[in-house]
């Protein structure tokens, strides 16, 4: 019932773009469209599919289911978004791990050239954060390396699980520093904010989103983080490069679909996802949301993802990352 | 002897030395770690060796004890139930929730003890379009209703 | 004077026409997802989260919260009457509401239970209007000993919930822990017993051992009965309970409603334990125990209040801390941050309105729960009088379709067989599947928080019993144990002893 009100009010949209005058004759999807998410229901890989589903249904001009299949990690979405019907009316949001997950868990059989590529839609950062009122709360990053450093394995680091992105962060920062912190695995970014404030663990590097509500309330002092651009929630904090330090593993999303879907169905989409990355309405959601707006045609998304594997094999390589079995 | 091995103790026994051996089996392939840092192999170990203590525990009681219940296991019911959910299983992705729903209802109703043929067909009509409709366009439930291509 | 004026604010924004419409549609939409099996409240949420962009945001958390708790009353209701738990919340309810539906007072069961959610309800509702904010030190008071330690009473629980033999509870127990391992090990990030399926490497998922191992084997445990039998197990009885019944049951029902609203606060699963605790505080204090698992009141009046009071307290994480402690409240913050509003310390003084409104509303959908759904028992127990050869296959559909929707995959369906199949051998063996399920669920958090407490204890154990909570608690689980085990030991000696 709802979802009938919802695919009526996205085809009242549609047609009043139809009525717009076209530009071009591009290629459109002619049935409604799935967008596979290789994660759960709730959670930021959600939200953001979501939020831009729901936005490009409006340029679509057809309603876009998302399918979450949150199934081995992701692993398996990924398998479906590379077999899919190569005809556009099956696509696919992928993070980071496309390229990442060769390196760390055996027996994947995809990667970066497994896809075509529609463009990135999301882009975010790891932000080093210690309780506020903990041992390390007064102290600014160069103080608080220092103190790692005297101190090995003395600070527990909260990780969301082997060689996750919150993990790689510990990584470079432990190898551009020299320190060694004590490793703590902990299921997802929610529960190491609880561990962090229930002093468990003294520091993590966790996406904005996760601790903008402790952050604002004085519970986490944030430290650095590892973007290339200031953070748009707290400008001030410095980023590791900017300190000379080599901690800057980029952490985005993007949109793919088969290889070998035709040229005129991935610029199609290309376009689809062009005017909703510029709809004003999207910016603000992803504002309020707090995903990271970074939008790249498909072209320089290559660029993107090819970058991305480099940086993490040689990473993997260096750090002897063990396959794990799948 | 042959009342022994249908007793439900016995039977219990076996099937908990079985699965926790086979627990056990399988942790060998994980580090065990230290109990400080314990490896993905050190919680299965011990549980699995528990296991199979207790299932031990049972087998001697079973052969012990005077009395014990039998077991009688009816194979009709469990082989076209389960059958009928592998069925859906197997339809659902190419033949989409109509074809499939009805298929899992034919087979489903050789387990009961009694069948009326319209009855079925009433049934597997009627549940295969309640199904569409609320788990799928009312819920949203992601799944083909119709076959693939058509 | 504060607390008045707050809730008077609440009643203001609750009591206007759209946002008790709001309110009434998302309390019949969960009940209706509750009902379903493996249907959960997250996929529902998450599909009708678009729909609240355009909502103001008030209105779309009511809607949602009462998706929630709704799905909680329906899941319920569902394991009553069929014995198929939707939700761990529900498990509890298999054990004396579903013997109380077989003994005829089905309609007794499902009023009972309403009465008590409704009770339950409103003192979580005052207890998170009055010490929301208090209360957050307390959720940020346990760290991974002290959930260790929780976990360990819960594991006890799950031996006094049993009704079985001694040994057999501890075989099935261990079984369930073992199961629970299954998946991805968060530690060392390698997959364990999932033989290559990548389908396996995130756990078995609850939905699949709760069906497999309750609903599907029932389906095959009464598919032996004739159908005469059935028919006599399924009258119809009186459809409300007695005053005096009431009576009875209502220290239950706040006992509940306390244990519940403490554990719901806890982010790391005190949700889950909220019924497990409360079967098994009423086990402890009855004057009969023995009753329990035959379909005594108490044992469904209790855990079913503990379970409401519980989801509405475990909204104080994520309303004072901004920490969403299972995906539904991710679900929730979701639709906070599209309206730029950031759940946290600061969402009481920032936006009073949304804060009270919500809070009162909860209480407005635990109202209208009861007054939707105790005109429905008539119906959801005339349920009971289909014949079987029409109810069975309808079951086994929807399971499959729920088992689908989990993860739309199908692998699920295959593991539920599984799952299934074993249970029909525990039904014959007499082996009670509930410890199982229960160590299932406790298992992963259990090995966790202990792999990390040791860990952060740098491996000195005996760290672990210097903390004054993680010691009182396995003190708990001590005392709670030798009460269980030593009855149970001393009934089995007599019984040896007479037929020597």
């Amino acid at each position: 019932m709802f979802r009938h009100i919802l695919s009526g009010s996205a085809a009242l949209v549609a047609a009043v773009a139809i009525a717009l005058p076209a530009v071009a004759q591009e290629w459109r999807p002619s049935r409604p469209v799935d967008l596979i998410v290789p994660s759960g229901a709730g959670g930021g890989h959600d939200n953001n599919a979501r939020l831009l589903g729901a936005i490009m249904e409006k340029y679509a001009g057809q309603p876009i289911n998302i399918i979450n299949q949150p199934a081995g990690g992701g692993v398996v979405a990924y398998r479906e978004m590379r077999d899919a019907e190569p005809d556009g009316h099956k696509i696919g949001q992928v993070s980071v791990s496309i390229v990442s997950d060769q390196f760390r868990i055996e027996g994947v059989d995809y990667n970066k050239d497994s896809y075509a590529y529609i463009g990135q839609i999301s882009a975010d950062q790891n932000v080093l954060v210690v309780a506020a009122n903990g041992p390390y709360g007064e102290m600014d990053v160069t103080q608080f390396i220092e103190a790692a450093k005297a101190e090995p394995q003395a600070i527990a680091f909260g990780v969301s699980g082997n060689w996750t992105n919150h993990d790689y962060t510990r990584y470079q920062i432990e190898q551009a520093t020299g320190a060694q912190f004590l490793r703590v695995p902990i299921k997802g970014g929610a529960q190491i904010v609880l561990s962090l404030l229930s002093g468990d663990v003294q520091a993590g590097a966790l996406y904005p989103s996760e601790i903008k509500a402790q952050v604002d309330a004085g519970q986490l002092k944030p430290l650095a983080h590892n973007g290339s651009e200031p953070l748009a929630a707290w400008p001030d904090v410095p980023s590791f490069s900017s300190l000379g330090l080599e901690v800057n593993l980029a952490i985005w999303r993007a949109l793919v679909m088969p290889k070998d879907t035709p040229e005129e169905i991935r610029k199609g989409w290309e376009s689809i996802l062009e005017q909703a990355m510029n709809d004003p309405a999207l910016k603000e959601g992803y504002a309020n949301a707090g995903i990271g707006y970074a939008y790249r045609n498909a072209e320089d998304t290559i660029e993107l993802v090819n970058e991305a594997e480099a940086a993490y094999r040689s990473i993997s390589e260096a750090a002897g990352v063990q396959k794990a079995s799948q | 002897m042959n009342r022994i091995i249908v007793n439900t103790d016995f039977l219990s026994g076996a099937l908990f030395v079985l699965l926790g051996g086979g627990f056990v089996l399988i942790s060998r392939n994980y580090d065990l770690g230290t109990a400080v840092q314990m490896g993905p192999g050190y919680f299965p170990l011990v549980l699995g060796c528990c296991a199979v203590l207790i299932g031990l525990a049972l087998i001697v009681k079973a052969i012990f004890a005077s009395d014990g219940e039998h077991a009688h296991f009816h194979l009709r019911p469990g082989f076209f139930v389960l059958g009928a959910m592998v069925v859906f299983a197997l339809a659902l992705r190419p033949l989409g929730l109509i074809v499939a729903a009805a298929l899992t209802i034919l087979v489903a109703s050789f387990a009961g003890s009694e069948r009326r043929w319209w009855e079925i067909a009433l049934l597997a009509a009627g549940l295969s379009i309640f199904g569409a409709l609320v788990f799928v366009e009312a819920l949203g439930v992601p799944m083909p209703i119709w076959p693939r291509g058509l | 004077m504060d607390f008045v004026s707050n809730i008077a604010l609440g009643l203001a924004v609750a009591v206007t026409p759209w946002n008790i419409l709001y309110c009434f549609a998302g309390v019949t939409l969960g009940t209706l997802i509750g009902i379903l099996p493996g249907i959960g409240p997250l996929a529902t949420m998450a599909m009708l989260l678009p729909a609240t962009y355009a909502l103001d945001p008030t209105s779309a958390l009511i809607m949602l919260a009462g998706i929630y708790y709704g799905a909680q009353y329906g899941g319920s209701t569902s394991a009553i009457l069929l014995r198929l738990p939707g939700e761990s919340s529900a498990v509890v309810a298999t054990l004396d509401g579903y013997a109380m539906a077989q003994k005829g007072q089905a309609g007794v069961a499902l009023a009972i239970a309403a009465i008590g959610s409704l009770i339950a309800g409103t003192f979580g509702t005052l207890v998170l209007a009055a010490f929301a904010p208090a209360l957050a030190n307390f959720a940020i008071s346990f760290g991974a000993a002290e959930y260790f330690a929780l976990m360990v009473v819960g594991l006890v629980a799950a031996i006094v919930l049993s009704s079985g033999p001694i040994l057999k509870s501890f075989g099935m127990l261990i079984l369930g822990l073992l199961f629970g391992l299954v998946g991805a090990d968060i530690n060392s990030g390698i997959d364990r017993f999932t033989f290559g399926v990548p389908q396996l490497s995130g756990g078995i998922s609850f939905v699949v051992v709760a069906l497999g191992l309750f609903g599907i084997t029932e389906i095959l445990g009464n598919l032996e009965r004739s159908e005469t039998r059935r028919l006599v197990s399924a009258r119809i009885g009186r459809l409300l309970p007695r005053l005096a019944e009431l009576r009875s049951v209502m220290p239950a029902i706040l006992r509940g409603s306390g244990l519940g609203s403490l554990l719901g606060i806890l982010p790391g699963g005190g949700v889950t334990m909220a019924a497990f605790a409360s079967y098994t505080m009423e086990k402890r204090v009855a004057a009969q125990p023995e009753r329990f698992g035959q379909g005594a009141p108490e044992g469904l009046a209790g855990p079913e209040s503990a379970n409401n009071a519980a989801a509405q307290t475990s909204f104080i994480p994520l309303l004072t801390l901004g920490i969403p402690s299972n995906g539904v409240m991710a679900m929730m913050m979701s639709a906070m941050l599209i309206h730029n509003i950031q759940p946290g310390p600061q969402i009481i003084s920032g936006t009073p309105d949304l804060f009270w409104g919500l809070v009162v509303s909860m209480w407005i959908g635990n109202l209208m729960l009861v007054i939707l759904n105790l005109p429905m028992i008539g119906i959801w127990v005339r349920l009971l009088l289909v014949p079987y050869r029409f109810l069975f296959p309808a079951i086994l559909l929807f399971c499959c379709i729920g088992l689908y929707s989990v993860q739309n995959d199908v692998t699920d369906i295959y593991l539920a067989v599984i799952c299934a199949a074993l249970g029909y051998v525990f039904l014959k063996l007499r082996c009670d599947p509930v410890p199982l399920l229960l160590a299932f669920i406790i298992g992963p958090m259990l090995e966790e928080n202990l792999r990390r407490a040791m860990l952060l204890a740098r491996g000195d154990f005996g760290m672990l019993l210097t903390r004054p909570l993680t010691a009182s608690l396995l003190a708990l689980a001590l005392i709670l144990l030798v009460m269980a085990v030593l009855p149970k030991i001393r009934r089995t000696r007599k019984v040896a002893f007479q037929e020597e």
